[in-house]
C-alpha cells in the first residue's frame, strides 16, 4: 500500500509513544542469524486459529513450511498471492538462497507470526517472550514483515 | 512499499523482485543511523503482457433455476470449480483451505443456517465459537474458490478475482447475504464479525 493511500482514519490513530531507542550494532549481514516475525495470522494446519481480539503468536518451523495457512481476522487484504507463493507475505525459500549465497549467515530454526489488529500494547508481553526465543536461538537480525 | 495489500514481497512468483524487498530489508540492519524511515519506491510487476485481456473465470456456472435454492446454487458451483481447486492444490503442493477443520459440504451448510430462522447455537462437528468458525468458514470458502480461480489460465490478478468472487458466484452471495442478515444476531460476537470481517470494504457497494 502506497503512503498516500492510507485512509485518514488509520493516520489519525492514537499511538503509545516510545522513548527512541539508540540503534544496536552487530556483526556483518553476512554473519547474522535472521529470523522472521510476521503480522499475517500465519499458523501451522494443526495450530489453534487466531481469533478476535488475539494477542499471541504461533511458532513456524522453518524445517516444516508447507503446512502453513493464513487465520488473519481482516478480511480487507488479498490471500491469493499468499496461497500461491507464500514467499509473498513469508520470504523463507528467498531467505535460504540469500544464505546458500552467503549472503546472510544462517536462517533461525523458527519464526514467528502474530495477528496484529489489536493495540500493541496488549502483545507486550508475548512479545518479550518471543525475544527469549529469539536469543536461545542466536538471532541476531530480525525481518518483520507486515500484511 | 507500493504493493498491493496483503502482499509484503510485492508479487507471487517473481523470486528476482522479492529478493531486491528482501535485500533492501535486510541493508536497514546495517544502518547505525536511527530512527530509520525508508521506502521502497520499486513498482510490483504486474502481469507479463500487460496488453492481455482481463481474465475471466472460465467455468460457466448453470443459470439459476426457479426452483433452486442458493445452497443448492454455492454447492453446484462448487462441484465445477473442484477440479480447479484441486490441480491448482497438486501443482503447489499445499492448500490454504482448511482453518474452519470443516468438509465443503459442511461449510456450506453451515453457513446456509445463518440465513435460516432458527438462529445458529452450537453444532455437532464444530470446533470453535459460532463466530470463530462463520468467520473461518467463510474464510475456507473464499480460499476454495480463490485457488480454483488461480489455477485457471490467464494469470487473474488479485483485484480480479476479488471481484469475480463477490460479485458473480453464489459463495461470495451466500456470505453477503449473511453479511446483511446478521448484523443483528443475538450473538453480539457473530454481529462483529459479520459486520466488520466478512466482506471486505472494497465491496460494500454491491449491498448498497
Amino acid at each position: 500500500m502506497k503512503a498516500e493511500e492510507v485512509p485518514e482514519s488509520l493516520v489519525n490513530t492514537p499511538c503509545e509513544e516510545y522513548e527512541l531507542t539508540e540503534p544496536v550494532s552487530g556483526p556483518a549481514l553476512n554473519q547474522r542469524r535472521i529470523a522472521i516475525v510476521s503480522t499475517a495470522g500465519l499458523m501451522h494446519r494443526d495450530d489453534k486459529p487466531f481469533a478476535l481480539g488475539a494477542v499471541d503468536y504461533r511458532i513456524l518451523d522453518t524445517e516444516s513450511h508447507q503446512d502453513i495457512m493464513m487465520s488473519h481476522i481482516s478480511t480487507n487484504f488479498d490471500r491469493s498471492g499468499f496461497a500461491q507463493d507464500h514467499n509473498v507475505a513469508l520470504p523463507l525459500d528467498r531467505l535460504h538462497e540469500k544464505a546458500a549465497q552467503g549472503e546472510i549467515g544462517s536462517i533461525a530454526r523458527y519464526h514467528y507470526s502474530f495477528m496484529g489488529a489489536t493495540e500493541p500494547e496488549k502483545m507486550k508481553s508475548a512479545a518479550e517472550q518471543l525475544a527469549r526465543n529469539l536469543r536461545f536461538d542466536e538471532v541476531d537480525g530480525l525481518i518483520l514483515v507486515p500484511v | 512499499m507500493p504493493f498491493e495489500f496483503g502482499r509484503p514481497l510485492g508479487v507471487p512468483d517473481n523470486a528476482d523482485f522479492q529478493h531486491r524487498v528482501l535485500t533492501a530489508a535486510l541493508n536497514l540492519l546495517e544502518r547505525k543511523d536511527g530512527p530509520v524511515f525508508d521506502v521502497f519506491n520499486e513498482e510490483a510487476p504486474g502481469r507479463d503482457d500487460e496488453t492481455m485481456e482481463c481474465w475471466s473465470c472460465p467455468v460457466t456456472f448453470a443459470k439459476k433455476a426457479s426452483d433452486e435454492t442458493l445452497e443448492q446454487l454455492v454447492l453446484n458451483e462448487i462441484r465445477l470449480l473442484q477440479p480447479w481447486f484441486d490441480k491448482g492444490k497438486n501443482e503447489r503442493g499445499y492448500t490454504s483451505f482448511g482453518v474452519s477443520e470443516m468438509s465443503l459440504d459442511e461449510i456450506v451448510s453451515f453457513l446456509v443456517s445463518f440465513l435460516e430462522d432458527t438462529p445458529v447455537s452450537a453444532k455437532p462437528g464444530i470446533k470453535y465459537s459460532i463466530a470463530d468458525s462463520l468467520k473461518y468458514a467463510a474464510e475456507d470458502l473464499k480460499a476454495f474458490h480463490n485457488e480454483s480461480a488461480m489455477s485457471q489460465p490467464g494469470h487473474a490478478t488479485a483485484n480480479e478475482i476479488e471481484n469475480w468472487y463477490w460479485g458473480e458466484t453464489a459463495a461470495g452471495r451466500l456470505v453477503r447475504e449473511i453479511k446483511q442478515s446478521c448484523i443483528d444476531h443475538a450473538d453480539p460476537m457473530v454481529s462483529i464479525v459479520t459486520a466488520f470481517t466478512l466482506v471486505p470494504h472494497r465491496q460494500a457497494f454491491r449491498d448498497g
